[in-house]
């Protein structure tokens, strides 16, 4: 594992992933577009059933936003039918009574609703879950009511009609294949986006803020981009559905629209914008399918959904993809050893972390109670103490999960100050959770990518993350891993999942939360072996371990907190025989 | 009539099977051991013992009869009592609310009673006293887990199934964790333990069994297991023997 064979995969062999190239997209893209052809063509040219298919190629792109934002990034948006009313309006008011062409009404509508989009993502700054929700459904709402009651805008309730289709598509079967052209783009863009670094990096918000944050992701600035994406492609759905039935009202777009939007993104699979299509093309065809049931169509309607929500909970394509896919192979052969410094590192000052008068106060309990101490570059530095005394507190001040009440932290000397965790991490500390904290929607080589993506460590190019993520679990043993699904790893592997990530974003300074719990003696002896290797590429850390064997052997300096306050700092051997230490955390002294 | 039988148990989840035809069996009043490395299926056997697990086959009798395919529920009152890994504390509710949940399988327990218990598991876990009335999402990681492990005891099942009750845990409270363990066994409950500490896990054990890879790779006692040195180099560290 440590030494290096001297054959080395080139990056463009390391396809452990389909996303690493653009290109490979292509043929499925030609699938699609010789589809939508054949589709636009065999379907009739006028009539009520061209209608339900323009209805559901439209939605469908409004329900590929939902797959964004939902499904990527685990924002609930109850507002989606609200954007298709944006879009549709917009392209109604310029094109009927402007004379502006179609093409650019439907870029207007983009562009208008990818700021709508931007403004709701911004009430996330603040809001979660059922609040978050709540604001999306008033946003909703409000919109209905703005399109039913500003009649000069608008035309209130009686909408606007005699919407034009672009000039040379005014046909039935032309008009049909531009939708679905377009939905084909926009299921296509939706797929590409899951695999790229944006897509990762909202599926680690998903997963889970604390870790996404601390891995240098702005989980603020990512969800506003879901929502505005989400927006942008519900304006495009809108657009083409005015175009549609050249004729919009406000009742086209209420909140039960939404609901009936969010339906098809869970029915069809929220996880991928094949799953948008599918469950938009199910719950769009099936109740005309149903109408033969005449007055107990609904209920029939209403229940086939129930039962496959409770059956297939990922959704119809994800029951599929489940069956069709297997996993990804895992790339054989040996890989670039993994550089472990980054580009900063050498840098000035010997130490690596400067903590001058910490204190941390929760209300009447004082967490940290003003500790300074020093981490020196290149040094394995322990902090130890008894369970509640403010160990992994003192390392979420550190890493700007919780705002210090006093005190100073310097980075190589740089202040900290009030720095969010993105900005700490860019630069240059990365951190592991005694909880373990991983992205449980994605792979182990995915997690990691996410790692070997950290602001700051200069790897842009999609090859060079996945080689570099692969080389980060080659070094903890993993590699052979790296297509599973993070969670069916044990427990201490996924330990080893979180360190990986941790070291593909090659930090300056590492945090380690309790790297050894949950491994067995021999694994400890692996991971101190592994420290130790670590030490001797310059890598600074700081570790909190109950293990004093593992601490023994890597620890250059150790300290020692009780109830938020330093109670011994210096080498292990004057520590770990110093009686208050002895006393208060180990019971017994550790035998030499 | 052993306690718990554990005969030919195979596991698997979707990945595939991680169980491979199991025998364990633990006699009434031991303290019995599960060792070996990550991924070997040690929590495996334990969840499929409490009825945790879908799809497992083979033979689980507990005091003579087959618990294998009752509710989880069904196993707890049947006496079998399971502190899982990774502490699961109610963040919403007090550190004595949480431990009152562990007897909550004696729904006809006096209030004196139980509270007899909660401040027994308090002479246990002094560190808990003074946090009775915090609430779960305020604890530390270590306070966590006593708070676990001391809720895990209210049952006072005849079987209790530990899963690394040690994780995070001061060096003080290790060794306190380990004399609760022998100090229980004393008062008549059988325990099932999966540590990754060895050193501290065959210090209480009567017998221990090694797993790899979803089979029992060796079994026996603690002090024929320290002079495997096969065993000793794969699981326990390849220490030197312990003076134990």
């Amino acid at each position: 594992m440590s030494t290096m064979e001297p054959a080395i995969v080139a990056p463009e062999k390391l396809a452990v992933i389909p996303a690493a190239r653009w290109w490979r997209g292509l043929p499925t893209a030609a699938a699609g577009l010789v589809v939508a052809v054949l589709v636009a063509a065999v379907a009739p040219g006028h009539g009520y059933t061209l209608n339900i298919i323009m209805q559901a190629a439209t939605y469908a792109i409004g329900v590929a936003g939902l797959v964004v934002v939902l499904g990527y990034c685990g924002q609930i948006s109850l507002a989606q039918a609200g954007f298709l009313g944006i879009g549709a309006y917009v392209q109604a008011i310029l094109t009927v009574h402007a004379g502006v062409p179609f093409l650019i009404g439907t870029v207007a509508a983009v562009i208008v609703c990818g700021i709508f989009g931007l403004l709701l993502g911004f009430a996330s700054l603040r809001l979660g879950g059922h609040y978050l929700a709540m604001v999306t459904i008033s946003f909703q709402v409000i919109l209905t009511l703005v399109m039913t009651n500003w009649i000069g805008l608008t035309g209130g309730p009686d909408g606007v009609s005699g919407i034009p289709r672009p000039a040379g598509l005014e046909d039935g079967h032309a008009y049909l294949g531009l939708c679905l052209v377009l939905l084909v783009g926009a299921v296509l863009f939706t797929w590409r986006l899951k695999l790229s670094r944006l897509g990762r990096a909202m599926q680690a918000v998903r997963d889970n803020e604390i870790a996404a944050g601390t891995c240098g992701i702005d989980v603020f600035q990512i969800k506003v981009v879901a929502f505005g994406i989400s927006a942008m492609l519900g304006g495009l759905g809108g657009a083409l559905f005015a175009g549609a039935f050249s004729y919009v009202s406000p009742d086209q777009f209420t909140f039960d629209e939404s609901i009936v939007m969010l339906t098809m993104a869970l029915l069809g699979g929220v996880q991928s914008p094949f799953g948008a299509l599918l469950g938009t093309f199910t719950l769009v065809i099936l109740p005309e399918w149903l109408r033969f049931l005449r007055e107990a169509y609904l209920a029939i309607y209403g229940a086939a959904v129930i039962l496959i929500m409770i059956f297939l909970p990922e959704g119809l394509w994800g029951w599929a993809a489940k069956r069709l896919y297997r996993r990804a192979p895992v790339v054989e052969g040996s890989l670039p050893p993994l550089p472990l410094l980054s580009q900063t590192a050498g840098l000035a000052g010997e130490n690596a972390l400067e903590v001058d008068g910490l204190a941390k106060h929760f209300g009447g309990l004082k967490a940290l109670d003003g500790i300074s101490f020093n981490v020196r570059r290149g040094s394995v530095h322990a902090l130890i103490g008894p369970n509640g005394s403010g160990k992994t507190t003192f390392l979420n001040v550190i890493s700007g999960l919780y705002r210090a009440t006093s005190g100073a932290v310097r980075l190589a000397n740089v202040p900290m100050g009030t720095l969010p965790p993105h900005q700490r991490t860019k630069r240059g500390m990365t951190r592991t959770y005694q909880n373990i904290r991983v992205f449980r929607g994605l792979t182990v080589l995915e997690n990691v990518m996410i790692g070997a993506e950290r602001p700051g460590n200069d790897v842009r190019d999609p090859a060079a993350v996945v080689s570099r993520a692969l080389s980060a679990l080659d070094f903890v043993g993993l590699r052979h891993d790296a297509s599973l699904p993070v969670g069916s790893l044990p427990y201490g592997h996924q330990r080893y999942v979180e360190i990986a990530r941790a070291l593909a974003g090659s930090p300056d300074l590492l945090l380690l939360d309790e790297p050894a719990a949950g491994l067995n003696s021999t694994e400890k002896q692996e991971l101190s072996e592994l420290l130790r290797r670590l030490k001797g590429h310059g890598l600074t850390i700081l570790v909190i371990e109950h293990d004093m064997k593992l601490i023994e052997a890597v620890a250059d300096h150790i300290t020692v907190l009780n109830f938020g306050r330093c109670i011994a700092d210096g080498t292990p051997r004057e520590v770990l025989s110093h009686p208050e230490v002895i006393a208060a955390y180990l019971g017994e002294p550790v035998p030499a | 009539m052993s306690l718990l039988a554990i005969g030919g148990l195979h596991a698997r989840y979707n990945a595939g099977e991680v169980l491979h035809g199991l025998d364990v069996t633990v006699e009434e009043g031991e303290i019995v051991a599960l060792l070996g490395a990550n991924g070997a299926g040690k929590t495996t056997t334990l969840r499929s013992i409490s009825g945790l697990l879908d799809n497992i086959t083979g033979k689980i009798e507990f005091e003579g009869k087959s618990i294998l395919g009752q509710s989880p529920g069904a196993i707890v009152r049947a006496g079998i009592s399971h502190i899982p890994e990774g502490r699961r504390v109610f963040p919403g509710l007090t550190v004595r609310e949480n431990i009152l949940l562990g007897a909550s399988n004696r729904s006809r327990l006096s209030r004196a009673t139980r509270d007899t218990k909660l401040e027994e598991m308090l002479t246990y876990f002094p560190d808990l006293r003074r946090l009775i009335d915090a609430l779960g999402w305020t604890l530390s990681g270590g306070q966590l887990q006593m708070v676990a492990v001391a809720r895990g005891l209210m049952a006072r099942p005849r079987l209790l199934l530990l899963d690394e009750p040690s994780l995070g845990l001061a060096p003080l409270i290790v060794q306190q964790v380990f004399r609760i363990i022998a100090d229980i066994r004393a008062r008549g409950t059988t325990v099932l333990l999966v540590e990754q500490n060895a050193h501290m896990a065959l210090s209480v054990a009567d017998r221990a069994y090694v797993l790899e890879t979803g089979r029992i790779l060796v079994s026996g006692k603690p002090d024929v297991l320290w002079n495997d040195p096969q065993v000793r180099a794969a699981y326990l560290g390849g220490l030197a023997v312990v003076d134990t």
